[in-house]
């Protein structure tokens, strides 16, 4: 089944094209990572996705319903979630009210509890419940917001570079994280510039270029091809 | 970051069998919990009930007075300090309450409880303002320093307008507006009784009235920051694009936060016409617009009881300053803001808790 999906998708500012004639779509169960050069489009694409930026054309489906004019709670509560590049966390409040705040628009009582007890756990985060979210580690702040993501019950998380500034330790745990919701069901799309974390997690891979699907494949697909090589991963002489 | 950390986990698990309106009345997003607390609570509030009986009748009125103000501060605290909007309007709301009242009760009288009537559609038309206005400012998403722009223009606008309304041709029935003299010759608030009519002039029985009123909105509004909706009220403040994210429609708690933070400045200008039975432009300038700031930034903004002893605070000193130092009363609250807001930008009764947990600490440390 179709989980997301974008049709005729494009996105100017000012004339400058961002997202061009942009037809995405994605399984639901898979993980998809987002890849390509700065400026690629990719964030725009996040962005159209949560309905931060309206498109200037096209239209977007999730689930089969075309969410294009909802606005962005309207669209977490249909069931997509996000973390974004710089965390997103209530820094003065502890990790328990971060994710209370993030638990509390579906579930109450004992079963609030529970659910903030296990996202906790997943995200390693238990002991540190207590906590001012602020003083947590960067990395624990990454996996915070993953736990607050996770605790809406999304169908699909985006996640925005999730392990930016993240130590190769946390790197691998955080892979291991998503690969376990994945197998719990949830659908994940992932902009990402570390290629080994791409390696690790992704089902199929996406390569943006100037606003355009430039290649979609495997990661073995994308990694051989020398069109890729040159224009994001650096292996071929620029020259040629 | 550095703020007062205020839960726990044991605190989160263990409280899961305590009654809810225990646990709401506890809450994190308040300072001041647990059995030590309440105590002192219930100690205050013996002494402020039995305060009349040793204090002289202008004094008692003086509290009153003071009593009257600390609903606005209370609203503000919760627009400002909880939600992160820091509006300028409250005078504004505080006006429009204030002249509603006298309107009402100078054409209709204060027999057959129309005083609470005037109550009543005083806070109500503040509301109404604040909704209008609140649509605007939150559906148009109109935020940080825009929105203290706009609600100080508001209340600048309404001052002005009400300070040329001087002519005869300014008036609502027999109420005449006043112009910056302001209105006049309204009723005290006007209990309807078996045995005839209690009219609360400025003195004791008016005290209990706004102790008890004092009483119902600290409790309710700590009720209120301590729910799911005063949980969201702080995630807007700390990071409105992640509430946004989880699901929330965070205008529409702006809105609702506003409303009622406005409504609460409304309270304070019926209560504060009714005790002195007059109401002018001076209530809503740009001075009087500054005052409530001061109140809650130094008090602490962010939570309800810093706010509550603050303002009494602030506003006991300032009175004093008028009477000895008029001149220099303004400059001097100037500065203590400016003061304030440098060395301790959460103010000073949450700067103090730090400090005392600090040492509490540090003595465990050494022990």
């Amino acid at each position: 089944m179709t989980l997301l999906r974008t049709e005729n998708l494009y996105k100017h500012f000012d004339g400058v094209k961002v997202a061009q004639d942009v037809n995405f779509s994605m399984e639901h169960g898979e993980i998809r990572c987002l890849i390509g050069p700065n400026g690629a489009g990719k964030s725009t694409f996040f962005k159209l996705v949560l309905g931060e930026h309206q498109p200037s054309a096209g239209k977007i489906y999730f689930a089969e319903r075309e969410i294009t004019q909802l606005r962005s709670f309207e669209r977490v509560k249909q069931g997509i979630a996000v973390k974004f590049q710089v965390p997103g966390i209530f820094a003065e409040l502890s990790v328990w009210q971060n994710m209370q705040i993030a638990v509390q628009n579906h579930l109450h009582g004992d079963s609030m509890t529970a659910a903030i007890d296990k996202a906790l756990d997943f995200v390693r985060l238990a002991d540190k419940a207590g906590e001012l979210a602020g003083e947590l580690s960067h990395g624990e702040q990454q996996w915070l917001e993953i736990g607050m993501a996770v605790s809406t019950e999304p169908r699909l998380l985006l996640l925005d570079e999730p392990t930016a500034g993240m130590t190769p330790d946390e790197t691998a745990r955080t892979g291991e994280m998503i690969q376990a919701l994945n197998r719990e069901g949830m659908s994940i799309l992932a902009v990402e510039h570390d290629m080994e974390f791409v390696r690790q997690i992704a089902h199929k891979v996406t390569v943006l270029n100037f606003g355009e699907i430039f290649i979609e494949g495997t990661i073995n697909e994308i990694e051989a091809n020398e069109e890729v090589a040159r224009i994001y991963l650096g292996t071929a002489d620029d020259d040629e | 970051m550095g703020s007062v950390q205020r839960h726990g986990p044991k605190t989160a698990r263990s409280t899961s069998r305590v009654p809810r309106w225990v646990r709401l009345l506890n809450g994190p997003q308040t300072l001041g919990r647990g059995p030590g607390f309440w105590v002192g609570f219930a100690l205050v509030l013996g002494l402020a009930l039995v305060y009349p009986a040793f204090a002289d009748a202008w004094s008692v009125g003086n509290t009153a007075y003071f009593l009257c103000w600390v609903f606005m501060a209370l609203g503000l605290s919760l627009i400002w300090g909880y939600m992160g909007a820091l509006s300028f309007g409250q005078t504004a709301f505080f006006g429009l309450s204030g002249y509603t009242y006298g309107v009402v009760t100078i054409n209709f009288g204060a027999a057959y409880g129309m005083t609470l009537f005037g109550v009543v559609l005083g806070v109500g038309m503040s509301c109404l303002g604040a909704a209008i206005l609140g649509y605007i400012l939150f559906y148009g998403r109109i935020s940080g320093v825009f929105l203290g722009i706009v609600t100080l223009s508001t209340t600048l606008v309404f001052t002005t307008f009400m300070a040329q309304t001087a002519g005869s041709q300014w008036a609502i029935g027999a109420a005449r507006l006043g112009g910056d003299n302001g209105m006049t010759g309204m009723p005290p608030l006007t209990l309807p009784w078996v045995g005839g009519d209690i009219a609360l002039y400025s003195g004791v029985p008016l005290y209990y009235l706004l102790l008890a009123l004092l009483v119902l909105c600290y409790l309710g509004l700590r009720v209120l920051v301590n729910s799911r909706f005063g949980n969201v009220l702080v995630a807007i403040r700390e990071n409105p694009h992640r509430a946004e994210m989880l699901g929330y429609d965070i205008r529409r708690y702006q809105l609702i936060a506003f409303v009622i933070g406005s409504g609460l400045a409304g309270l304070s200008g019926v209560l504060y016409t009714a005790w002195g039975q007059y109401i002018s432009p001076s209530n809503m300038n740009l001075a009087a617009a500054a005052l409530p700031i001061i109140w809650v930034a130094v008090g602490g903004r962010k939570d309800l009881t810093a706010t509550l002893i603050g303002t009494l605070a602030v506003l006991g000193i300032f009175q004093n300053l008028t009477i000895y130092g008029s001149y220099y009363a303004f400059v001097i609250m100037g500065l203590l803001l400016v003061v304030v807001v440098v060395y301790l930008p959460e103010g000073l009764i949450p700067g103090l808790v730090r400090l005392f947990g600090r040492l509490r600490k540090g003595k465990e440390g050494m022990s």
